[in-house]
């Protein structure tokens, strides 16, 4: 029996290999700013034991932000859409599994940050209307890719909304042409209950 | 410049004539303190006088930016122009307000005038707020949108025989006096006066020295007999006294709460207009709230031990667009009823949400479903670290005494039973419902459509046990609030939830 929602068998996707390479400039940037003051004050006085152990977890904090965290938010890192379901799984000691019903997907953005870039991949933000939960993100997706989902999850949205008026009238034209040298590019996912509920 | 757009060719509407007073007012309140000060202080103290020059000088601005502000109220929306040098223009179509409130103290009595507030469902800020305008002004704002809401629900619902009927009227609850009277010794809300009290003392100490020295000089004769009194009193009457001094103290305390009571929920009612629920009360500034009955997106039923003694049960709900607003209390639409009975709540919730039956979300309706037990292991873990932790501190200072803090251990176990006995959850394809406490009890209940994401979490302690914490996420809810948040599920059965839920999302439509 499955126990932990990282060993659940499921037809959840990893995310891109090269994801490691850019957790691992984020992640020492990070420990860097954290533990400079760690390494400076503790190289000049090694001497004194208090320091010589800030040191050494200064050196400790930099290992693992390279070595171990990356690899391991990597490989807990998974996402998917099942059934309609936008399934987002994440999380190394603190778990989470998130799910949202393609119905309720307000809009998407795809961007990309500088390091993200030179390995051509991308983060795909869902946002819902909801309160806590309101800003889903899966990072290290190629870029093509999360332009894909994207234009996916749009079209499955049109496909409700054409449903919703019974096909006789088209929905309202986006242009969906992915920009491809854009870094950031965002399109409102039309609302169908904008339709189908409030309005005529 | 701009074209000039088909509006703004009829007239626009202003703010009353009166409302630079009441800018001045809501300055005065919010520098209360400093002007206070200012008021009380002596002369060296001259820093309080800036405090209220300044005061003064921010309300010329909002006087000056109220005058400009112009609005129209067309069929279908309404158009909000304001700014001196940088011009706004909002266009808030009336479908995309959810909530009318408004605001109306003896001043605005006086001047037949309203504070209004309208809020969209994005949350963070009010859509627009007039401060202030006549109360011919606001029957027409909310004819104009109720109007609108009208010819919306008519091909939604269908069948033209029951949506042409005449508009359904109906007083939903009002609370008598004495109802009010028992919220107050429930809420026990007597702290809000004080703590006013004491902070205006604690700002200005010196006046306060002042005052009380003199008076200290006055009782010093008392003071005198009270020591020659000293040995002639008996521990017994010691004890009386002090019991006696503490239940004065109590009484006050309760007088107090019954007072803000008094003030907050006088005259509470709750209107049903259509699909449109208000809410009135208050005693001295009478607030008004509505919102449409299909928005609201969760109730929770809250219950103490003061309320069990008088067999009664809080309601409030939330409505997408009040959740950010930090002093939206009792402006904003909250209370379904501040109190009520336990029988007449599910009546009351019946007719509001009728789309299922609230007699399942009664504690003895069978129907609920508890955690694991085990999970009480899980729950004692923090109360019994800090514990620990006090018993340490105390160690250090009362030595073996620490030990006494073994006789708090089979409390903090027994607490942990119930409470892991007491939470529970209802799942089927209309609602989920949570609840929590056994000293306090809490149930939430949100309909499955106005669910978004729905997130698991699990944490290291949680992957031990093969646990899991269900979240399901709503519009409009607060931090703070009680929610859809179910800890220590079995993981199963927590995957199971989401699966089912998410399901059930994608086949119905979220509505507003």
């Amino acid at each position: 029996m499955s126990e932990s929602l990282h060993d659940i068998p499921s037809q959840l996707k990893n995310i891109e290999r090269d994801y490691i390479k850019v957790a691992r400039v984020h992640y020492t940037l990070i420990m860097l700013v954290i533990s400079t003051p760690l390494l400076f004050v503790g190289f000049f006085q090694l001497d004194n034991p208090i320091l010589l152990i800030a040191f050494a977890l200064a050196i400790v904090f930099l290992v693992f932000s390279i070595f171990f965290f990356p690899k391991r938010e990597y490989s807990h890192t998974k996402y998917g859409l099942i059934n309609d379901v936008f399934y987002v799984q994440e999380g190394i000691w603190f778990k989470k599994r998130t799910a949202v019903a393609q119905n309720r997907i307000q809009h998407t953005d795809v961007s990309q940050g500088p390091v993200a870039r030179r390995y051509d991949l991308a983060t795909l933000t869902i946002h819902t209307a909801g309160m806590a939960e309101a800003n889903i993100k899966v990072p290290g997706l190629k870029h093509s890719d999360a332009i894909a989902m994207r234009d996916h999850l749009i079209h499955l949205n049109k496909q409700l909304l054409n449903s919703k008026q019974g096909n006789n009238k088209s929905a309202p034209a986006l242009s969906l042409a992915p920009d491809e040298n854009s870094m950031a590019t965002s399109v409102l996912a039309l609302r169908p209950m904008q339709i189908s509920n409030e309005e005529e | 410049m701009t074209p000039v757009q088909d509006f703004e060719n009829t007239p626009p509407l202003k703010l009353h004539q009166i409302s630079p007073l009441f800018y001045f007012l809501d300055a005065v309140k919010e520098f209360a303190v400093l002007i206070l000060i200012a008021i009380f202080a002596s002369s060296q103290n001259s820093w309080a006088m800036w405090g209220a020059g300044f005061a003064a000088l921010f309300v010329i601005p909002q006087i000056i930016g109220a005058r400009f502000l112009k609005y129209w109220i067309l069929p279908d929306e309404l158009v909000v122009k304001s700014g001196i040098f940088f011009k706004q223009e909002r266009h808030i179509p009336y479908e995309r307000i959810q909530n009318i409130n408004q605001t109306q103290g003896v001043l605005h009595r006086l001047f037949k005038v309203c504070k209004v507030k309208l809020e969209s469902a994005s949350g963070t800020k009010p859509e627009a707020i007039f401060n202030v305008i006549s109360l011919e002004a606001i029957e027409e704002l909310r004819m104009a949108s109720q109007g609108k809401a009208v010819a919306n629900s008519v091909p939604q619902e269908g069948l033209s025989d029951t949506t042409l009927a005449e508009p359904q009227k109906s007083i939903l609850l009002s609370l008598p006096i004495s109802e009010v009277i028992k919220l107050g010794l429930i809420n026990l809300q007597g702290l809000i006066p004080i703590a006013v009290f004491l902070g205006f003392i604690s700002s200005q100490i010196e006046w306060w020295e002042h005052v009380s020295f003199s008076w200290l000089d006055g009782l010093r004769p008392l003071l005198r007999n009270i020591e020659g009194l000293e040995h002639s009193i008996s521990p017994g009457m010691l004890i009386v006294s002090v019991l006696s001094l503490l239940l004065l103290g109590l009484i006050v305390f309760w007088v107090l709460s019954i007072a803000v009571a008094l003030v907050r929920f006088y005259q509470f009612t709750l209107k049903r207009e259509d699909e449109k629920l208000t809410s009135t009360m208050g005693l001295f500034t009478r607030t008004s709230a509505s919102a449409s009955l299909g928005r609201i997106q969760k109730i929770t039923l809250s219950e103490g031990i003061l309320h069990r003694i008088f067999n009664r049960v809080g309601v409030s709900c939330k409505t997408a667009g009040n959740s950010m607003d930090a002093n939206n209390f009792g402006k904003s639409f909250h209370f379904l009823a501040p109190i009520i009975e336990k029988e007449k709540a599910v009546n009351l919730l019946n007719i509001i949400q009728k789309e299922f039956d609230w007699n399942l979300v009664a504690e003895d309706s069978g129907v609920w479903k508890a955690i694991p037990y085990r999970a009480w292991t899980r729950i004692l873990k923090l109360p019994l670290i800090i514990t620990f932790i006090a018993a340490c501190l105390s160690a250090y200072f009362f030595k073996w005494w620490a030990l006494s803090f073994i006789l708090v251990l089979p409390l903090i176990v027994y607490d942990a039973q119930r409470s892991a006995k007491a939470m529970g959850y209802i799942f089927n394809d209309e609602f989920i419902a949570y609840r929590s406490g056994w000293i306090s009890k809490e149930i939430s209940v949100v309909k499955i459509d106005k669910s978004h994401a729905v997130a698991i979490h699990q944490n290291p302690f949680d992957k031990r046990r093969v646990m899991a914490n269900f979240y399901m996420d709503t519009a409009g809810v607060a931090l703070s609030d009680h929610k859809i948040k179910i800890k220590y599920l079995d993981f199963s059965d927590a995957l199971h939830l989401q699966k089912r839920v998410t399901e059930l999302t994608n086949k119905q439509e979220f509505k507003w």
